[in-house]
């Protein structure tokens, strides 16, 4: 009879849209504490997991202490390296990049025959298109379109990308550096006088608000006269290691 | 039992018993779900007379509709139901002990859920039944530490 009355009782206050008084008051009683339970057995479950899963972790562990170990490496390596550099400008006697910062980015995406490369900065940054882009110091590329968080480079090796260039001996010799395929640049030269020799380093020019002078570009690999034309070129091989790019600067 | 005892151990009984049902997915083997009230219900009913095997299954019934949900009145009768029967197979001079407590409760299980599938029919009484056989087996196995706890507690009273 009781139980009866119970379920007219229930029946009643759901008719009405109102919650079952008897069964909400069960359920908030014993629900807080389940709920307690559920996640303190959550707890011993996970416990238990992370044992079974203890080789494996370790593995993990190992191999991660591991890749730190060489991160380690490769930060000593870079940073001597960069020394190695400053050095070598210095004996160049190549200018500093004025009034330039650096910003650190990632490459994130390379498209390499279409010769591009996508960075991590972006418009927040103040990155602008035009600006160089640098892996180590040699000139890597110029900044062709810029989002918010992203930016497109072409490399120097692109055909769409035309630099200033120039070889800075007893007198200069300038001209202009475009790409002409995946590992090879061409510097046209607009004078015809200074003599130039396999191993000479070329630089940017610096006529450009954007991109300074003395950003080396690359080494000259040989030398030619086109005597029906009559200007003269060099072939360059870049500076920058384009397979090897993962961490580049932009200069703004 | 004495009666506050009785009123004190059905209380607590159900609120632990309750509390572990709500988490049943922790204590599910093999896909078989343990139903701790009516353990309890079933253990209660072992230690002690009709009346009271009857009242315990009524509160269980209470405690496990609301948690469930479901009407009260089904679950009311068929645990109070199933309370009394226990109590009255005992009142019969039948000695339980820990292996007849078991299947004491294996049976009294499949019986409670049996009156609740005539009060309810269930959408798929082939799975409620293979479900509720599964339970059973697993509250046999429950009933035997339960038993034991309460056997010592709680002397059995002759009616």
């Amino acid at each position: 009879m009781v139980g009866f009355l119970l379920g007219r009782v229930q029946t009643y206050h759901r008719v009405e849209g109102r919650p079952d008084p008897i069964a909400n008051a069960i359920q908030s009683t014993i629900l807080p504490p389940a709920a307690g339970l559920q996640g303190m057995m959550s707890g011993v479950n996970h416990f238990f997991s992370g044992l079974g899963q203890t080789p494996a972790l370790q593995r993990e562990n190992e191999a991660l202490r591991q890749r730190v170990a060489d991160f380690k490496n490769f930060e000593a390596r870079e940073k001597a390296l960069q020394q190695q550099i400053d050095a070598l400008r210095k004996l160049s006697k190549l200018p500093p990049e004025p009034d330039k910062t650096r910003i650190p980015a990632r490459v994130i995406q390379f498209s390499p025959h279409e010769a591009r490369m996508t960075l991590n900065v972006g418009s927040e940054k103040g990155i602008k298109p035009g600006m160089a882009v640098l892996q180590g110091d040699g000139l890597l590329g110029v900044i062709s379109t810029v989002s918010s968080g992203e930016s497109q480079l072409n490399l120097v090796t692109s055909t769409q990308v035309r630099v200033g260039g120039m070889i800075v001996k007893e007198a200069v010799a300038a001209g202009l550096v475009r790409g002409q395929g995946p590992d090879s640049l061409v510097l046209e030269f607009i004078e015809g006088t200074v003599k130039v020799d396999v191993g000479d380093i070329v630089i940017t020019s610096g006529y450009s608000k954007q991109i300074p002078r003395g950003i080396p570009i690359g080494q000259v690999e040989s030398f030619e006269k086109e005597i029906s034309y009559g200007n003269r070129r060099a072939r360059l091989v870049p500076m920058a290691r384009v397979g090897s790019a993962l961490e580049v600067y932009v200069l703004r | 039992m004495k009666a506050t005892t009785y009123i004190f151990a059905v209380l607590i009984g159900l609120f632990v018993a309750g509390v572990l049902q709500a988490s049943d997915r922790w204590f599910t083997v093999f896909g078989a779900r343990p139903l701790f009230i009516l353990v309890f219900v079933a253990c209660m009913g072992m230690v002690n007379r009709p009346a009271w095997g009857a009242g315990a299954g009524f509160l269980a019934g209470i405690v496990e509709g609301s948690l469930a949900g479901a009407n009260l009145t089904q679950y009311v009768t068929s645990r109070a139901l199933t309370g009394f029967c226990v109590a009255w197979v005992r009142s019969t001079d039948l000695q339980f002990g820990v292996i007849l407590a078991a299947i004491g409760t294996l049976l009294s299980t499949l019986g409670a859920n049996a009156i609740l599938m005539i009060f309810a029919p269930p959408a798929d009484i082939g799975s409620f039944i293979r479900a509720t056989i599964f339970s059973a087996m697993y509250n046999g196995v429950l009933a035997m530490p339960l038993f034991a706890v309460l056997q010592h507690f709680a002397k059995p009273t002759k009616v």
